[in-house]
């Protein structure tokens, strides 16, 4: 993080603590050292399917994901999740800071979060993060795939976040984020000064039913690597938008998300539309059947990305012996531009600890 | 005659699908009594409506009508009929549900659970902000019951039956 940033990050946060209202009570007396839990996540998957070129089956294992919460102190909350995950390019486990979250409870509907965050983009994103056995489906849609997996969005982003939640009749929520700008790393200084602007503003109308839109906008500069690895011809404005429908009761299940990524470089727009739709019907306590589809496509001639155009349909059934402990099965066809057709099957035990 | 590579994968699978659903098990469902929402005496709300109090031991909400904090209790014995009566939910929907809302930041305490009546009239006195379940049978005059939509335990369209 630049010092620039760095400052008007510190500017912001003071300026919201100082604003703090005092929080109605405190739920458990504060012991002098910090109270921290650590959870964890694993998943082993069995993989068999085939396309034009042959077949292939295997075992895979998953992100092991160690998760940590504490309470530092009064109000101050830190969140750390760390994943171990086999890396196919480097053929090693790697280790990935994937959050540090330093959170503030401003009051009962107002918090602040610094460090690294899911982007609050659409619902999946911040819904469902490393742990497959709280997210429905196998594997994220493509649309909503970490950075490192080929998905399109800035899953992840450092900076500051303030958000709100349970406002108003309408049961209101927002998310503001303010961060480092897209090809920045963490640990060493920003290519460019402008950062980037995330925002978010849902509604939880039911206790079943989350409607909500989102924006984001960035600016990078000319020589920022791109997703497959070159570096960026000139500057260029990333624009996206997007919203969701996400229903969860007794019975029935949907989530419905799309968003538009445009980018704009030496007076060019291009637009990349994509969206994916899951729907699954509970059948007795522990047996929910699913379908899912997603319809993913990037831009011709895109300054940032490699142009693509991917589909997917599963159609799956899921097993919940509780809430730590879940067996999917999926059935996909997939899709890469029109030509590179595949059908699989997929297996996955998952589980938290 | 050597097995197919086909027949080899089936076997594979197979093996995986009994393992996986002998390691997860059974589990044990709980019993049904009638259900009472009560809150410390000094609260000032009397009524509070299905939905909010869907919210809140959803996590979707965190203070009561009036706006000030709730803090939540939940008699173990019947939080399995609570979460079906009252919240439209298997148990371990709710338990994913808050799971979920821990490791999304959302929240950093769930619901105090407490194992008896006595622990949760105990729990309620001691806590001004408390709102906590337990059986209507056994509430006496140290928690105040809230009416939920207007209705008491023992009226026949009460939510909590």
């Amino acid at each position: 993080m630049s010092e620039g940033l760095r400052r008007r990050l510190g500017a912001v946060s003071a300026l919201v603590l100082a604003g703090a209202a005092p929080l109605a009570a405190q739920e458990h007396a504060m012991d002098e050292a910090p109270q921290t839990v650590i959870h964890g996540f694993t998943d082993v998957t069995y993989l068999t399917g085939g396309n034009n070129t042959g077949r292939t089956s295997a075992f895979g294992l998953g992100q092991f994901d160690l998760y940590i919460t504490s309470r530092v102190a009064d109000r101050l909350t830190f969140l750390g999740e760390t994943v171990f995950e086999y890396d196919d390019a480097s053929s090693e486990f790697v280790v990935d800071v994937e959050r540090v979250i330093a959170q503030y409870a401003l009051s009962d509907h107002f918090r602040i979060d610094a460090g690294k965050v899911h982007t609050p983009l659409g619902y999946w994103n911040n819904a469902y993060h490393h742990g497959t056995v709280m997210q429905p489906t196998i594997e994220r849609p493509q649309l909503v795939q970490f950075e490192d997996d080929g998905g399109p969005l800035p899953i992840h982003t450092v900076g500051v976040q303030l958000s709100g939640r349970d406002l108003t009749e309408a049961h209101l929520g927002f998310d503001v984020l303010y961060g480092n700008p897209l090809g920045n790393r963490p640990a060493s200084d920003d290519r460019n000064e402008a950062g980037s602007v995330a925002a978010a503003v849902h509604a939880q109308l039911t206790p079943a039913l989350r409607v909500g839109v989102s924006g984001y906008r960035d600016r990078l500069v000319g020589g920022t690597e791109t997703p497959s690895g070159t570096a960026l011809d000139a500057s260029m404005t990333q624009t996206i938008a997007g919203g969701f429908l996400a229903y969860f009761d007794q019975r029935a299940e949907a989530v419905v998300e799309g968003h538009d990524i445009m980018n704009r470089s030496a007076g060019r727009t291009t637009s990349s539309p994509n969206w994916f739709a899951y729907a699954g019907v509970r059948a007795g306590d522990r047996v929910v059947p699913y379908v899912e589809h997603e319809d993913m496509r990037l831009a011709d001639d895109d300054p940032y990305f490699t142009s693509d155009r991917f589909r997917r349909e599963i159609l799956g059934v899921r097993y919940e012996q509780s809430a730590s402990a879940v067996l999917k099965l999926e059935l996909r066809s997939l899709d890469r531009r029109g030509t590179d057709r595949a059908t699989e099957a997929a297996l996955q035990l998952a589980l938290a600890f | 005659m050597p097995p197919s590579p086909a027949s080899c994968r089936a076997g594979r699978l197979g093996v995986f699908i009994g393992v996986a659903i002998l390691a997860l098990g059974a589990s044990p469902r709980a019993g049904h009594a009638q259900l009472a929402v009560v809150v410390n005496p000094g609260n000032t709300l009397a009524d509070l409506s299905l939905d909010k109090l869907r919210r809140l031991f959803l996590g979707q909400a965190k203070t009561f009508p009036t706006g000030q904090h709730a803090r939540l209790a939940r008699h173990t014995p019947s939080a399995a009929t609570f979460d079906r009566d009252a919240l439209g939910l298997q148990p371990e929907i709710v338990r994913s549900r808050w799971m979920a809302l821990i490791f999304r930041g959302e929240v950093t305490v769930v619901p105090t659970d407490l194992a008896s009546a006595d622990d949760v009239k105990q729990f309620v006195r001691s806590h001004p902000d408390a709102i906590a379940f337990m059986p209507a049978a056994q509430v006496d005059q140290s928690v105040k019951v809230l009416a939920i939509d207007g209705k008491r335990p023992g009226d026949s369209t009460y939510a909590l039956r």
